[in-house]
């Protein structure tokens, strides 16, 4: 039996395409694809296309940066890097995210109680 | 940070997304070759993973998700929607303005004709007519106060000290107060004598200015006082040409009427404060209570939210508190008002009428342009009802093709404002080149395209693109659509609304330009008028220069007269000189007022004083006047030697004033007295000596004095020069010479330096190029109108062709049916031509009635002419019916070559 998939939560592409640059550094499309598919072993539904406009989103904020160059199979590729600006927001991002986290995490603990 | 973080951020999103709007094709394959890559990559991945190439490549598809809506997505994210359409609706108007490429490159190059023409006319207006008329540093707030006698209907411009002293205190109505007068100078002992025009001016009116001179400075309120040091500012143009632009130029002397004033400024180029070449300080005496030596304009700015209507409220109180003080010993106070006149006003009053019929004909250029473009663009709308139909069954909106339609009317709009404004560029320089440098009042280098003038322009044709694009696309969605799609193709001439609205346009243009070809051929003919006009003497082979003698070296009267008796007597034994005389004002100098006129009274005829407007123009003069001028001794003799200081005093009078005050009879041997002189006192040296009885000697034909050539000639008076205990120092002297005028300049002025070898002339130059610029501004407005003319007709030709072409097109089958059944070529070139002989008879119609209307309002430009002339008009008329025809028979003959087989299929 497959593990039920989850969706991606609304908003929280963008956390996840920044956490995967700060990780990796200058990263294409396919590879950051891949990697959010590795760490969340599968657990994660994501259309790939998907991750597109939100990469466009990103670079339209200043978060990130994109250039091209070649990939490691010697293709022309464009490859997205972290920007000073997107590493505050990450930062920003992944604080106001653990803050929910733990304010869900607790509402559903004082429910189960 | 001005800017918070986050506006900061919605900045930076909303240029990336408008940047993203451009160069959409480069970015879409971008976006392209880099999903290609992702797909390949991850097939590649799923090969690895055992699968076939097949397999590899479908489930790459499944884990990507839908790469349309990726796609769509992402232009969605990139972009702004709006704009999007907008761009959408843009390229699709460019493809069919393109695909209608001539209708839009005639409508286009009609906008930029009429943009074009109109602000390079307007500029041209502007810079010629309103700006060169006004001083040129003066703001708009700039106002003089003037006196007003209305017991003698006269203006006061000249304000004596106490009167100066008097409107300066009103310092809660007036930020500032100036004075300022003409004048010229005799410039000496440099490589040449010459004489310079030059300005009075208070120190306030120079600092009302705002302009800063380049080298040096203007004067200071302590140097503006009697007595105080003699200093000057120079023009530039003086700067270089008589110091030759030094630099150390501060500091060094210019001798002016025997004086040495010392130079502390040079004031900018094109620098020009009524008009003059140099400005040295008014230093008027306050103490002079002489309240009718009056020598200076009063020029002032309003204080700031001060109403003209309070400023002439406290100057009226002023006037009457003056009145009441000094009305005994000052009798011009009576009744009398102070007020004040914008200068923009005061200075262009005199060219108003000009300027307004020039603006209206600008006016009327716009117009039909407007109604030419409408005629095309309404022509090309019904043309376009069956696409527009079809659009709308397939599913657009209403506002969508609104949009559309608005979108395509704007391009052309804006293409044609584009075109226009560089049009004007371009042309105005040429424009500029093609008046006669001595027609353009002012150098042509300052005429500039008018940047209002082009706002403007482009506004209308804005404006014109939404109000074409608009009419046409409301009444063709407004068509049932399923009707229409039937009919579209099969109606014959289109529909009828288009059809009405094209033809009231077209009569519209007609009449229109009617209206401008006949205020062209009446101002035509009112030159023609003007130049067969008899000036009273023979302008031809005539020089004129003048002189000014320095009060230093000629102080008394005989000094004087025995000084131009002797250069005239030089003069005369040049070779090639038939006569010479001198006199205290030549005809066509001034402008429109003589400069000086008295009040007189006939012995033996009490109570018909000739007083105020009354009076008669005073000229003093040497003896062979008359001879050397040509003008006709009517009655009696002219002055001669036994005219001499002890002799009887003796006067010539005009026909004019002989009409007047002898009704034809014999005038000789009466006498007159001279009363109360007006007129500028540096015009007019000699004093005024009352009750003097003069014999009248002889009446001579009128001469046209002042250069304005179509106000009525006044009543005058001459009187011998050597007869004046007080004689004026400024004359100017004609010479009647057998070979070109202009080539004896240099031998008179040497005769008259073995008299003198320091008296400079100045002003030098022949009657007849006086003569020629007393009609300059009339011939510019003249060349201007036919200039109009020539563009309207050009338009309203193309106007009429077009439509014409576009019926023919659409009554293609008509024809063809008609030619079927029988209709030779001629019937059906009457057919065509007849309708455009309609619209040109309507339109000629409508236009000859609204001229009538319309140029009444110029008469006053008019010499000679009626306004309504009916030669004229009909002669318009006719012009422009025959230009109709003209313009409807080559789509006439277009319609013969319809063949009937192929139209019917």
């Amino acid at each position: 039996m497959e593990q039920p998939r989850g969706e991606v939560l609304q908003g929280t592409l963008d956390l996840i395409v920044l956490k995967t640059l700060d990780t990796l550094g200058p990263q294409h499309g396919y590879g950051i694809a891949q990697r959010i598919q590795q760490v969340s072993e599968d657990l994660l539904k994501l259309n790939q296309g998907t991750l597109y406009p939100a990469l466009l989103r990103l670079e339209q904020r200043g978060w990130i940066s994109s250039k091209w160059g070649i990939s490691e199979n010697n293709r022309k590729a464009k490859f997205y890097s972290l920007t000073r600006s997107g590493r505050k927001q990450l930062a920003n991002e992944a604080e106001s995210w653990e803050r929910m986290a733990a304010v869900i995490a607790r509402l559903l603990g004082a429910e189960g109680t | 940070l001005v800017l918070k973080e986050h506006e900061m951020e919605r900045l930076r999103i909303f240029v990336s997304r408008l940047l993203g709007i451009f160069a959409v094709r480069r970015r879409d394959d971008s976006f392209d070759t880099e999903l290609g890559n992702h797909l390949e990559l991850l097939t590649e991945e799923n090969v690895r993973r055992g699968m076939s190439p097949q397999e590899a490549r479908y489930a790459a598809r499944r884990e990507f998700g839908g790469l349309e809506q990726t796609k769509q997505a992402y232009r969605e994210q990139r972009g702004l929607p709006f704009l999007d359409t907008l761009l959408q609706d843009l390229h699709f108007g460019l493809r069919l303005l393109s695909k209608d490429a001539r209708l839009s490159l005639v409508i286009v190059a009609i906008l930029a004709v009429g943009i074009g023409a109109g602000t390079s006319l307007y500029s041209l207006i502007d810079a010629c007519l309103i700006r060169s008329s006004i001083p040129q540093p003066v703001k708009e707030r700039w106002d003089v106060v003037q006196g007003y006698l209305p017991n003698q209907k006269r203006y006061l411009q000249y304000m004596s000290a106490p009167e100066i002293a008097a409107v300066k205190q009103l310092t809660e109505v007036f930020e500032s107060v100036g004075a300022v007068h003409g004048d010229s100078f005799n410039v000496t002992r440099g490589e040449y004598p010459e004489r310079v025009l030059g300005t009075h001016i208070s120190a306030s009116g120079m600092t009302m200015t705002h302009v800063a001179p380049i080298l040096g400075r203007t004067f200071r309120e302590d140097e503006d006082r009697p007595g105080g040091p003699r200093v000057v500012v120079l023009s530039y143009e003086l700067w270089q040409h008589r110091f030759s632009g030094d630099a150390n130029v501060l500091g060094r002397s210019l001798w002016l009427n025997d004086l040495d004033y010392t130079v502390i400024g040079v004031m900018p180029r094109y620098f020009d404060l009524w008009g003059g070449e140099l400005w040295i300080p008014a230093q008027i005496d306050f103490a002079n209570n002489n309240r009718a030596d009056r020598q200076n304009w009063i020029v002032a700015v309003l204080r700031e939210g001060v109403t003209e209507q309070q400023a002439n409220a406290r100057l009226r109180t002023l006037a009457k508190e003056i009145e009441q003080h000094y009305g005994s010993t000052t009798p011009e106070y009576r009744d009398w008002e102070l007020r004040v006149w914008n200068i923009k006003e005061a200075v262009i009053g005199g060219v108003k009428p000009a300027l307004l019929v020039l603006a209206g004909a600008v006016g009327l250029l716009i117009l039909i342009v407007c109604f030419n473009v409408g005629v095309l663009l309404l022509a090309r709308a019904t043309s376009r009802l069956k696409e527009i139909a079809l659009r709308t069954a397939l599913g657009a909106t209403r506002w969508r093709l609104l949009r559309q339609l608005l979108t395509e009317s704007l391009l052309l709009g804006f293409a044609g404002g584009a075109a226009g404004v560089i049009l004007s560029v371009g042309c105005l320089p040429l424009l500029v080149h093609m008046i006669p440098r001595e027609w353009l009042p002012i150098a042509p280098e300052l005429v500039r395209v008018d940047h209002n003038a082009i706002a403007v322009a482009c506004l209308i044709a804005a404006v014109m693109g939404v109000l074409f694009g608009t009419a046409p696309a409301l009444q063709v969605l407004k068509e049932n659509t399923a009707e229409t799609l039937k009919e579209a193709g099969s109606k014959v001439g289109g529909s009828r609304f288009g059809r009405l609205a094209r033809n009231a346009l077209i009569t519209c243009e007609i009449a229109l330009s009617v209206v401008v070809l006949s205020g062209a051929a009446l101002m035509g003919e009112s030159y023609r008028h003007l130049e067969g006009l008899d000036l009273g003497f023979r302008a031809d082979h005539l020089l004129r220069f003048m002189m000014s003698l320095p009060a230093t070296k000629y102080s008394s009267a005989q000094q004087i007269a025995s000084f131009f008796g002797r250069a005239l007597e030089q003069i005369r034994s040049v070779g090639g000189v038939q006569g010479a005389a001198a006199v205290s004002g030549a005809p066509m100098v001034e402008r429109s007022v003589d400069s000086i006129s008295r009040d007189f009274t006939i012995e033996g005829r009490p109570g018909q004083d000739a007083r105020g407007a009354e009076n008669a123009n005073l000229r003093i003069i040497s003896s062979g006047y008359f001879e050397t001028i040509g003008a006709r001794v009517v009655q009696g003799r002219t002055f001669s030697d036994r005219d001499g200081r002890e002799a009887p005093r003796v006067a010539i009078i005009n026909q004019t004033m002989a009409r007047m005050y002898w009704s034809g009879a014999n005038a000789v041997g009466s006498r007159i007295q001279l009363g109360r002189q007006y007129g500028r006192r540096e015009a007019f040296a000699g004093s005024e000596e009352n009750g003097v009885s003069l014999t009248i000697v002889g009446v001579v034909s009128d001469v046209r004095q002042v250069r304005v050539i179509d106000v009525p000639v006044r009543q005058e008076i001459y009187v011998p020069l050597v007869q004046q205990s007080n004689p004026p120092r400024i004359m100017t002297i004609l010479i009647r010479s057998l070979r070109d005028p202009a080539q004896l300049t240099r031998s008179a002025r040497d005769a008259i330096q073995t008299v003198d070898a320091e008296q400079p002339i100045y002003d030098a130059g022949t009657m007849e190029e006086a003569v020629a610029d007393s009609f300059g501004p009339k011939r510019l407005t003249l060349f201007l109108l036919v200039f109009l003319s020539g563009m309207v007709l050009v338009l309203a030709c193309t106007g009429l062709h077009a439509t014409l072409s576009y019926s023919v097109g659409q009554r293609r089958q008509e024809i063809g049916i008609r030619m079927a059944v029988g209709a030779s070529h001629e019937e059906i070139l009457r057919l065509v031509v007849f309708e455009g002989a309609k619209l040109g008879l309507m339109g000629v119609g409508a236009g000859v009635v609204t001229a009538l209307a319309m140029t009444r309002l110029m008469q006053v430009l008019l010499y000679q002419v009626d306004a309504s002339d009916p030669l004229i008009l009909g002669g318009t008329g006719l012009a422009l019916i025959s230009v109709a025809l003209l313009a409807s028979y080559l789509p006439a003959r277009r319609a013969t070559n319809v063949n009937p087989t192929t139209v019917l299929q």
